[in-house]
């Protein structure tokens, strides 16, 4: 038989005190930050009152000496007892003792009866007992010698500051106690406070382990740190189930897009397998199959496009160009296309402007644009591409400064205000263009590109037709000194 | 700083009627009709405190009368 506790894993131990638990860590940092504060500042107190009174008897006792010395060397012994009786007869505060004797260690001056036998060195501080008419107290001396074997005890009874130290003493030790009960009370209650806001945490977050995606923090509305917490977490969950629906949405869409061409390929095949009469049939069949996979492999090759702009990857190729040039040599592309669906092709540009960013790509976005524009017009319509440079626009991140703002307008089909929406969804295609050629992966490619460049990318309707606007924030004068004309060709 | 144990603790000799007596007649030793009203006031009580056995009140108010003489008298 085996013993399961014996290998059981440690199992967090249910109840009050979990030694593991952040909060009980917690409360034990603040109680224990607490009470060493106290601690210190009680005895900084302690110090302050006892100490300093302490010290002041020593002052006085040795400040006394020095002159009681002074006496001895003007005036020896006899001059010695006069003052010190003098001493005695004026001391109103009534602690003051003396005594002088003599190599014989007979008494010779002061108000003690005998030299103490405990006090056999000179030049140290004692506390010892003193018989008074009233009681016995405490006094602090201490002996020096003096010449010719005479011996001088200085001291004062401190029994006043006795009483007084045992009062300060034991108020800090009250408070010594108050300061623990109050820092365990306070553990307690940041332990309870920390509880409460972790609790909540990890009872959304385990709801949302357990698939409940929809759960969300409770936001108190009190704008603190831990709405702020509440806040970034939601956030992030929002983005989260966005970019789950999305690869949902692709994974769908990538199934029946490519599913398409390659039913059709195969059936071709198929059919021209089993019915073709002569190898021209067949060698035709085969055309159109390898037209079909052509198409899926474009397909593929414009979503790893996409997903490779999106990671962000190739914002390292900015570069700062003209874009009017670039904007040209995609114009007399299009121009041509246009003269042959009858469309007339208008432009607006500036002489220069200086933009940075990935040539390349930006002409590519620009080409989507107008290959849409072209194909979702009917003839004898106007394209017009227009770029301007708006000075202090708002943007995105709520600054203000230089924007590009490009322009594709059309007088074609248009789009409903819901497909707008939905316009740069990959493979997102509006009713009426089922039946033009095309994957719908154009505007998501063109989204992705004007991210990568920190724009926005937007549809109006243009009554009749759609325009696709792009608007990238441009860098500011002070950031780029000059502009550098890139002189790549292609 | 030794705190020592002792069976035996001094006798402190200046609580005594006798010192009392001592301080009262180091007063009178000053000139007794230059004495200010004071002085002889705090002397009186002082030594008659210190007959009845209230050593300690006497003393205060005798060692008072000398620093207010000394303080007076050069
Ligand atoms: N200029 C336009 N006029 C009207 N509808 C448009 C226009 N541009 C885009 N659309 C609509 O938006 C859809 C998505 O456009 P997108 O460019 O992404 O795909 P596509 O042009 O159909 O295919 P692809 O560009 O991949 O060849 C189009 O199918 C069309 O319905
Ligand atoms: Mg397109």
């Amino acid at each position: 038989m085996s013993e399961p506790t014996a290998f059981a894993p440690a199992s967090p131990q249910p109840g009050f005190l979990r030694l593991r638990s952040v909060s009980l860590r917690f409360a034990l940092v603040y109680g224990t930050l607490f009470i060493c504060s106290a601690v210190l500042f009680l005895s900084f107190i302690w110090w302050g009152t006892v100490g300093l009174l302490e010290h002041r008897v020593e002052q006085a006792i040795t400040t006394d000496s020095r002159a009681l010395f002074n006496i001895w060397s003007e005036g020896g012994p006899t001059g010695l007892t006069m003052i010190i009786d003098d001493r005695l007869e004026q001391d109103v505060d009534d602690n003051a003792l003396y005594l002088l004797v003599n190599k014989d260690n007979k008494w010779v001056a002061g108000n003690l009866a005998e030299w103490p036998r405990q006090i056999i060195s000179n030049d140290h501080w004692f506390t010892m007992p003193v018989q008074r008419s009233y009681a016995q107290d405490m006094a602090k001396v201490r002996a020096y010698a003096l010449p010719d074997g005479y011996r001088l005890l200085i001291g004062r009874d401190i029994s006043g500051r006795t009483l007084l130290r045992k009062i300060v003493t034991d108020t800090l030790l009250w408070a010594c106690v108050m300061v623990t009960l109050l820092a365990i009370g306070g553990g307690w209650l940041i332990r309870r406070l920390f509880r409460h806001v972790i609790h909540s945490i990890s009872r959304t977050t385990q709801a949302i382990t357990h698939g409940d995606m929809s759960r969300r923090m409770p936001v108190q509305g009190s704008d603190d740190e831990l709405d702020e917490i509440a806040i970034t977490i939601n956030e992030m969950l929002e983005r989260i189930s966005r970019l789950m629906d999305g690869v949902r949405q692709v994974s769908n869409a990538i199934a029946h897009d490519l599913r398409t061409p390659i039913t059709r390929a195969r059936t071709q095949l198929e059919d021209a397998a089993l019915h073709a009469k002569n190898e021209d049939e067949l060698r035709a069949a085969i055309e159109q199959a390898v037209g079909n996979l052509d198409n899926v492999t474009s397909i593929c090759e414009a979503l790893l496009r996409i997903a490779q702009i999106e990671s962000g990857a190739r914002r390292s190729a900015f570069v700062l160009f003209d874009l009017i040039p670039a904007l040209q040599d995609v114009c007399e592309l299009y121009e041509a296309v246009a003269e042959d669906h009858g469309l007339r092709f208008v432009q607006h540009l500036p002489d220069h402007l200086p933009f940075f960013g990935d040539r390349a790509m930006f002409q590519q976005a620009v080409a989507n644009l107008l290959d849409n524009a072209v194909k979702f017009s009917p003839p004898h319509g106007i394209i017009t591409l227009s770029a301007e440079v708006l000075s202090t626009a708002r943007r995105s991140d709520g600054t203000r400064g230089k924007m590009l703002s490009l322009s594709v307008a059309d007088e074609g089909i248009g789009m409903s205000e819901a497909d707008m929406a939905r316009a740069s969804e990959r493979f997102f295609r509006a009713e009426q263009a089922r039946n033009t050629p095309g994957s719908g992966l154009g505007l998501s490619l063109v989204q992705a590109i004007v991210q990568l460049h920190d724009g926005q990318l937007q549809l109006a309707s243009n009554a009749p037709g759609l325009i696709t606007r792009i608007e990238i924030p441009l860098p500011d004068e002070e950031t780029v000194p000059a502009v550098q004309h890139t002189t790549t060709n292609h | 700083m030794r705190t020592v144990p002792s069976p035996k603790p001094v006798v402190v000799t200046s609580d005594s009627v006798a010192f009392c007596l001592q301080l009262s007649r180091v007063i009178e030793s000053y000139n007794a009709s230059a004495l200010s009203p004071t002085v002889s006031r705090l002397r009186e009580e002082g030594t008659d405190l210190c007959r009845q056995g209230l050593v300690r009140p006497g003393l205060i108010r005798l060692r008072r009368a000398i620093v207010s003489l000394k303080r007076t008298t050069p």
